[in-house]
């Protein structure tokens, strides 16, 4: 029955209601209370009994008053008030009788709609019950004391109407009251329990994301919704903890740039993605690789909080990272298998380099120079991760000139040390305990014991050459470097002829000659050849040809530099060596000369030559080994040939004080 | 004709940069090459619709440049290119009033965006 469950409210009483009903109870007790003097006034001013008034009042509102303390159901007690308050409107009636009767009447229609304040439909049907039941009664019983005149049917029925009337009003009115004011607290009670359920599963979402995720405003400050991980990235936020206090914990710099960017994504001054764009991206949070993005939360036009998203990408940095020293260690084995002396060399050149850029003592101009010359090599040589360091340290310095401090040099060295470490193994790979050795050394040894020629010494001699190191690889070396200076001095194409008859030295000891030995070749390639200017100009359309050969005689090592270039210009040594100082007679005295310090036929510094300084490195070497020169020279080109002696029971202490120039230079 | 933007850096390849992003977009480019010179430049320059200032520069830098821009009562909008991890530096060129700053290496579309919406007013 719909009315039914529309007039009497649903058994459960809310705290919010028991607490009002308890509030208007007391109201209503003590404007009934007041009902006792003022009914006592009106009688003795109507001259109606007041005494009895007084009494009957009293009477009536001994109802609520017990039933107020008896009843536990606050909305029982309302039910009595709904029945008092008719009881109070029959006595005024009575007591006011006189030439208002009729205005009292009022007094039902008042507390009528009044009574819909206990938001209960009941009371108010109790009071209608309640004055229907008493005017029937009264009416049938004493009719003088309900109206002051003969009441036809018709008025009766008139005023009763109105009473349904209105009482039909007022329980609409008191039933809305319950439904969306007392009612309205347990409809908040229930979505805010369906927002805590929402607010688990998100917190759930958020603590097992491995993301984490948190919406700032702009006051920065750390919420309390957002993933748990980040607890764990930056430790646990104080109260009240901004974003950048909580970053600088792991991340100092990164900390201090949000905080100093923060408000310009807020502030609507330059497009919001480009000021994001700006904000940091990157954390490091001890070993962690964090990442950050960010993304605007707009209310209306304006932005009003910030997404911030921190990835831990460290998984895939280190991957990067393993995979470039993976191919820094690649390249340098293939230089190790290709070109070991090359690569040793390159790594002692780029070790003082290294040394350099952290020397203090020379000026910031050398110690960039060495950087970048660092930064190339090791480009050259494919040690793509320490070239990038030198790149970026390069860009550093050319925006601030105090980049150069020793903790950054410090930080190049600590790379470069990791560096040769991992390399340690490489070249270990292909060690000195591995021996390479030419086919034909192995066929000539086999064919020589076969056929008896050799006694146990001399096979004992051979063996112990095999430890020594071939000089094949220093001719292809200088071939090497013969061809790209030829390129890049605009000679052309140079052809070399490597012959090296499977000659060994012994390794340690030659290789400061096999590095002066670069001074010939630069020397040839550039006096000897012709540029394209000269090529065009002149007739000879020779393509440019090197020999380098090595053999063994009587006990020494013969080396051999040949090119059929156009031939020392020997009246050109004559006058510089006149304008030194130095003796320039006889044709010994010219080759003497012509490795002179300070000596150069060359007009003009190059890079290359000119500088006359290595040709003396050439015949300090060659003396030191205890060696000889002979140089032949003519128009068909130029041959220098170094004899020197190597065999192992030559001391080579000894050769560095050997007499000066008598007796290195032979006439061919 | 566009508008005029101004971009004052020491280093010609970062004018290169910045002034072909913005002639692409429409802008017309006046260079200086330090805060001097782009001084002088915005004194002597009708029009100017905004500056583009690195931060680091030989002479008077950018901060020494907006310092006394701002000094003079100058309304010129300036946006300032910085290199990454300075924030005392954009502190001070927030203080003086820098309406923003773009980190080097930047993106030209970026930069276009920037200097189209704070030429706009």
């Amino acid at each position: 029955m719909k009315f039914f469950s529309y007039i009497v409210l649903p058994k459960e009483i809310s705290d919010f209601e028991r607490g009002y009903l308890r509030r208007v109870n007391r109201i209503a007790l003590a404007f009934f209370a007041l009902h006792i003097p003022v009914y006592t006034a009106i009688a003795w001013f109507n001259d109606t009994r007041p005494a009895l008034a007084f009494g009957l009042t009293l009477l009536v509102f001994l109802g609520p008053l017990v039933a107020s303390r008896a009843l536990q159901n606050p909305r029982s007690v309302s039910l009595v008030f709904g029945i008092t308050a008719m009881a109070m409107g029959g006595l005024l009636v009575n007591f006011g009788r006189g030439p208002m009767t009729i205005e009292m009447h009022f007094y039902f229609f008042v507390l009528l709609a009044l009574l819909s304040v206990f938001g209960n439909p009941l009371p108010i049907v109790v009071a209608a019950v309640t004055v229907t039941l008493h005017h029937a009664v009264f009416w049938a019983l004493f009719p003088e004391a309900v109206f002051n005149y003969e009441a036809s049917l018709g008025a009766v029925a008139l005023h009763a109407t109105f009473v349904a009337l209105e009482s039909a009003a007022a329980c609409f009115v008191a039933r809305s009251f319950f439904d969306n004011v007392i009612g309205l607290d347990r409809i908040v009670q229930a979505r805010t329990l369906a927002l805590d359920l929402r607010n688990l599963e998100l917190s759930l979402i958020l603590d097992n994301v491995g993301q984490g995720l948190l919406t700032v405003d702009r006051a920065a400050n750390v919420p309390a919704e957002r993933s748990a991980i980040l607890g764990s990235w930056f430790g646990a936020p104080v109260p009240g903890e901004t974003l950048f206090s909580w970053v600088s914990r792991v991340d100092a710099s990164a900390g201090a740039w949000l905080e100093v960017s923060w408000d310009s994504a807020f502030d609507d001054i330059l497009p919001v993605e480009v000021t994001l764009d700006q904000f940091p991206k990157r954390l490091r949070a001890g070993k962690r690789h964090l990442e950050l993005e960010y993304r605007p939360i707009f209310s209306g036009k304006a932005v009003d909080k910030l997404l911030v998203v921190v990835s831990d990408v460290s998984d895939r940095v280190e991957r990067d990272e393993a995979e470039l020293l993976q191919r820094e260690l690649l390249a340098a084995f293939q230089r190790v298998l290709s070109d070991r002396l090359g690569f040793l060399d390159f790594l002692d050149e780029a070790a003082r380099l290294v040394a350099a850029v952290s020397n203090s003592t020379l000026t910031h101009v050398e110690r960039l120079r060495a950087l970048h010359t660092l930064k190339g090599n090791l480009a050259i040589f494919g040690i793509g991760g320490l070239a990038k360091h030198c790149h970026d340290l390069e860009s550093a310095v050319h925006e601030n000139d105090e980049a150069l401090d020793p903790a950054t040099c410090a930080e190049l060295e600590r790379l470069w040390q990791a560096f040769t470490g991992r390399l340690a193994r490489i070249l270990e790979a292909s060690p000195d305990g591995v021996l390479n050795i030419a086919r034909s050394e192995y066929d000539a040894l086999r064919v020589a014991l076969r056929d008896g020629k050799l006694d146990n010494m001399q096979v004992l001699s051979r063996l112990d050459r095999w430890l020594w190191e071939p000089v094949e690889k220093r001719l292809q070396q200088m071939g090497d470097q013969a061809k790209g200076l030829a390129k890049r001095l605009g000679k052309g194409e140079v052809e070399v002829q490597i012959a090296a008859a499977n000659v060994r030295v012994t390794g340690k000891r030659w290789a400061p000659f096999w590095s002066a030995m670069v001074h010939i070749i630069r020397n040839s390639v550039d006096h000897a050849f012709e540029n394209e200017a000269e090529r065009q100009k002149g007739a000879g359309t020779k393509t440019p040809k090197l020999e380098l050969s090595a053999e063994e005689r009587d006990g020494a090592v013969v080396i051999i530099v040949r090119d059929n270039g156009r031939g020392i210009d020997w009246e050109a040594v004559r006058s510089r060596a006149e304008s030194l100082g130095l003796a320039a007679r006889t044709r010994a005295d010219l080759e003497q000369a012509l490795f002179a310090d300070g000596l150069s036929t060359k007009r003009e510094v190059s890079d290359v030559s000119g500088r006359g300084v290595g040709m003396a490195a050439v015949l300090r070497e060659c003396q030191a080994l205890g060696g000889r020169i002979t140089i032949e020279s003519s128009s068909a080109g130029t041959m220098f040939r170094f004899t020197i002696p190597d065999r192992p029971t030559v001391r080579p202490s000894s050769a560095s004080s050997s007499p000066l120039r008598t007796g290195v230079f032979d006439r061919a | 004709m566009g508008k005029k933007v101004i971009v004052i850096d020491d280093s010609q390849t970062v004018r290169q940069q910045v002034g072909r992003a913005l002639s692409e977009a429409g802008f017309e480019m006046i260079e200086a090459v330090d805060g001097k010179d782009g001084l002088i430049a915005i004194r002597n320059t009708a029009d100017l619709a905004m500056a583009i200032c690195d931060v680091n520069m030989p002479g008077m830098n950018g901060l020494d440049m907006l310092e006394a821009l701002s000094s003079s009562g100058s309304k010129l909008p300036v946006l300032m290119l910085t290199t990454e991890g300075q924030s005392e530096l954009i502190a001070r060129a927030k203080k003086w009033g820098a309406k923003g700053w773009i980190v080097k290496p930047f993106k030209p579309e970026m930069l276009v965006a920037a200097v189209k919406k704070l030429t706009a007013a």
